[in-house]
């Protein structure tokens, strides 16, 4: 790559002729309008990039600054947004770059049945992000019947550090197990509304910027006209579990980022975990 | 263009750590004709790994468990 000036940054795969307008979009590199590329029935959605911002030199470099991290993953989310309008969507992950159009139209040459087959998997469908975060310090507050907390006051000092030292453990094991319930809870019952469900790691607080305990990031892909059923369900495990302190939040629709892979790469997955990257 | 109505999402301000986590952690990994996906990059030693933390799903399979869990 190194003699070339410009590369194909890919975002998506939609059913050709299903490319939303996208002129009023920044592509990740604003200087260039977003462009599709289309074979066997399958449009790539694209942008020209410069390899002085994505050769792997540059990328390697530039991934190391977070408010370019910010403003790629954004415009990449943008256009996968959008093209929420067309049936079915595969998105691709961040900045997967290919040498010219033509290695773009040999990608979907080569992968054109894997490609059509998630997208008839995922037609109709959009993902959706639920997360269930908690205050320790309020899931381990004493419940409010009496005898649970605090030492009986003719106790000798000794003896009351040793007695509120049991208790602490036990408000923490009841705050824990607490915790657990509630996230299979809503989980179970969004799994229910949904069409697949994972469970993804918690995210890292010091990207989220949240001081409290997540206890439960799942994503669901849900059908269309499902949606309105899915978020009254949230709706619903949001005033069940409130009063235990539990907050739960629902973003979406999303671009089906975490229902991709074929039934074949789950076997495979299974067969060779973790090394694989496909 | 067809005639029926585009449902445009409504959504908005939507926080950085959300984004990160689907459009790093998750999407297609194309390895054929590709110059260059993320796959290629040894993150292990980049300040993303801050990111990558939170999405173990970079580089390999889905980071996805049976059950849910408490996070530490």
């Amino acid at each position: 790559m190194a003699d070339q000036t410009f590369a194909w940054y890919v975002y998506c795969v939609v059913p050709a002729a299903q490319v939303p307008p996208l002129d009023d979009l920044a592509a990740v590199d604003p200087g260039f309008p977003l462009e599709s590329v289309t074979a066997r029935g399958l449009s790539a959605v694209t942008s020209r990039v410069r390899v002085a911002d994505f050769g792997e030199d540059a990328l390697r470099r530039n991934l190391e600054d977070l408010a370019w991290v910010e403003r790629t993953a954004r415009a990449h989310d943008a256009v996968l947004t959008r093209t929420l309008a067309a049936d079915a969507v595969v998105p691709l992950r961040l900045c997967t770059i290919f040498a010219d159009a033509d290695h773009v139209r040999a990608m979907l040459e080569r992968e054109h049945e894997r490609l059509h087959d998630v997208l008839g998997r995922l037609r109709g469908r959009t993902e959706w992000s639920v997360k269930a975060h908690a205050d320790p310090r309020r899931l381990e507050r004493p419940a409010p019947e009496p005898g649970v907390a605090g030492a009986a006051p003719e106790q000798t000092p000794g003896r009351a550090f040793f007695a509120r030292k049991q208790t602490d453990r036990e408000l923490r094991e009841r705050a824990a197990s607490l915790a657990t319930a509630a996230a299979q809870d809503i989980h179970d019952d969004l799994r229910a509304q949904a069409v697949e469900a994972l469970l993804l790691a918690p995210q890292d607080p010091a990207l989220s910027g949240r001081t409290d305990t997540m206890l439960l990031n799942g994503a669901y892909l849900v059908e269309r006209d499902r949606e309105p059923a899915f978020e009254a369900a949230v709706a619903r495990l949001a005033a069940r579990h409130g009063e235990s302190g539990i907050e739960v939040d629902v973003s979406g629709p999303w671009a089906p980022y975490n229902f991709v892979a074929t039934d074949e790469d789950r076997d495979e997955r299974r067969a060779t975990a973790p090394a694989r990257s496909a | 263009m067809s005639d029926e109505p585009q449902r445009l999402p409504a959504r908005r301000d939507v926080a950085l750590v959300e984004v990160l986590d689907r459009a790093l952690g998750a999407g297609v990994v194309i390895t054929g004709d590709v110059v260059l996906t993320l796959a290629d990059i040894d993150l292990v030693d980049l300040s993303l790994r801050l990111v990558v933390g939170s999405v173990p799903t970079l580089r390999g399979p889905a980071a996805a468990r049976e059950e849910p869990g408490v996070a530490p």
